[in-house]
């Protein structure tokens, strides 16, 4: 897993533009990604100071399609918190 | 925003505007907040997504086209409250340019110009004497109805005479005889039957063919009419002492008859001689519109009686075109009448408080009988009763200006007058 492949998307909700007013980012990372080398990924790529990282497995959920039952896919997101005075523009960014 | 007139006339003014990238950008928030609530944006709420994202979802050609709209409306409003003017139509907007850079767009506004109406100390009203001639002529002719005698005689039907006939319908299957009183050489049957009667006598019988039946016809009687002249004796019948009186005591009812009425109107009467005299040029839209919508009135109105207008002029486009010259000269006068009435408002001064405009709606609302939960004073209703007790103030106004002077108006002055005004019209 190289440096390249930690950081898939930025996850863009009503919920994590607020969050973003507060100075933390929501990604979505590759399930073996730990925060420490997210924070180095997030450094890197929009060149800002990270304070924190925390990390969380979001569970699939069942759904029913007619008869059977299917997954949603798990994936992990991260949240990350920058020192204030940094800035991600994730619009125009990505 | 920034405009630059290119026309400007006593009722038209012609203006481009010229708006930068950054006017656009936030007629475009603007319009995006109109349309959040009807997009789709995964992960927020209806509404709820900020416009740099709802954005992508709305779709760049829909968000300019609102966003155009938007501007229109403010670059107009600015225009307006700026330059003072007050549109009466709906302004006409042209599209020159349309990018996200820059929108010039070219605007023809119309307004009602403002007239300086000279209200003069007296304005006479003239009451016609030669229609009270007419009323008296008319009255005579009534009064020698009522006084006619009718009288049977023996002898063969005449023209004018009235006739007693029964009639039965060949056709008809065991028809009774009906009875019926007609005139001669009114045309009140079928077929030629005023060409049989004249010369049968009671007791004759004869048939009438019409186009479908024919009709069995037995005289009963002939009856015949008997017109007073005009003279003493038709007076005296009438209860007066001779013609001369009963002339006089006519034209007297009359006259005055037309001056209670005239004393009624002659606020508006004066109101029209103004506006005859005013010579002002009107907005074109405005009378081109109106008198359309007045024509679809009339259209509409006919179509109730099942009468298409297109239809009924089919043959002479003449008249039809007649007809609307005719309302396009009452919709000019109308706006005219109305122009004065402005000009009176602001002239003197005049004022509508609340609480007339409160009496009024009471009044309303008694009148017709409307229970007042079904309708309140609102802001519309208000303006409404405001515009209306306006007006009739400034009618008042020129109530007590006006004044009755009786004359005889010549024909022919008339005649010369309309010849006068046509041709002015023409011009």
């Amino acid at each position: 897993m190289s440096k390249l492949e930690i950081l898939i998307r930025p996850i863009i909700t009503e919920k994590n533009t607020t969050l973003a007013e507060q100075g933390k980012y929501v990604f979505l990372v590759d399930k073996r990604a730990n925060a420490y080398e997210i924070k180095e990924a997030v450094e890197e790529f929009f060149s800002v100071k990270v304070k924190k990282v925390n990390i969380g497995k979001v569970f699939g959920k069942k759904k029913r399609v007619r008869y059977n039952f299917v997954k949603t896919p798990t994936y992990k997101k991260a949240i990350v918190t920058l020192y204030p005075g940094y800035k991600i523009d994730l619009l125009h960014h990505v | 925003m920034s405009y630059e007139i290119k026309e400007k006339t006593n009722t038209k003014v012609v203006f481009q505007s010229k708006n930068t990238g950054e006017e656009i950008e936030k007629a475009k928030k603007n319009a995006y907040k109109k349309l959040a609530g009807k997009v789709n944006v995964p992960g927020f709420r209806k509404g709820k997504a900020p416009y740099e994202i709802g954005a992508r979802f709305v779709g760049k050609s829909r968000l300019l086209e609102e966003a155009l709209d938007e501007l229109i409306q403010k670059d107009l409003d600015e225009f307006l409250a700026k330059e003072k003017i007050n549109p009466i139509t709906r302004p006409d907007v042209k599209l020159d340019k349309l990018d996200e850079n820059e929108v010039i767009l070219t605007f023809t506004v119309e307004f009602l110009p403002d007239v300086d109406v000279e209200i003069p100390e007296k304005i006479d009203v003239v009451l016609d004497l030669n229609e009270i001639d007419k009323e008296l002529e008319k009255k005579l002719k009534d009064l020698q109805n009522t006084f006619t005698e009718v009288k049977e005689v023996d002898r063969a039907a005449e023209e004018g005479d009235l006739v007693d006939v029964q009639y039965k319908i060949n056709e008809v299957k065991d028809a009774d005889w009906k009875d019926v009183t007609l005139e001669v050489g009114k045309k009140q049957f079928v077929g030629d039957f005023d060409e049989q009667i004249v010369g049968k006598k009671p007791g004759d019988t004869f048939e009438v063919k019409s186009d479908n039946m024919t009709v069995q016809v037995k005289v009963v009687a002939v009856k015949e009419k008997k017109i007073p002249e005009i003279g003493d004796e038709l007076a005296k019948d009438a209860g007066f002492e001779n013609l001369e009186e009963m002339k006089k005591s006519i034209r007297e009812e009359a006259l005055k008859n037309k001056e209670t009425q005239l004393e009624e109107s002659k606020g508006n009467e004066a109101l029209e001689i103004l506006a005859d005299k005013l010579d002002v040029e009107l907005p074109e839209k405005l009378v081109k519109e109106e008198t359309e919508s007045r024509f679809k009135d009339l259209e509409n109105q006919y179509l109730k009686h099942g009468i298409k207008l297109t239809d009924a002029f089919k043959d002479a486009p003449d008249k039809l075109e007649e007809l609307k010259e005719g309302i396009k000269k009452s919709v000019i006068k109308d706006i005219k009448k109305d122009l004065i009435i402005r000009a009176i408002i602001k002239k003197e001064n005049i004022k509508v408080t609340d609480d007339e405009i409160k009496a009024e709606f009471d009044r309303f609302v008694k009148e017709q009988n409307i229970s007042s939960k079904n309708i309140r004073l609102s802001e519309d209703v208000k303006s409404i009763i405001e515009d209306q007790l306006l007006r009739n103030k400034a009618i008042s106004f020129l109530k007590d200006r006006a004044i009755i002077k009786k004359e005889k108006v010549n024909e022919e002055k008339i005649e010369e007058g309309k010849k006068q005004q046509e041709t002015k019209g023409d011009e």
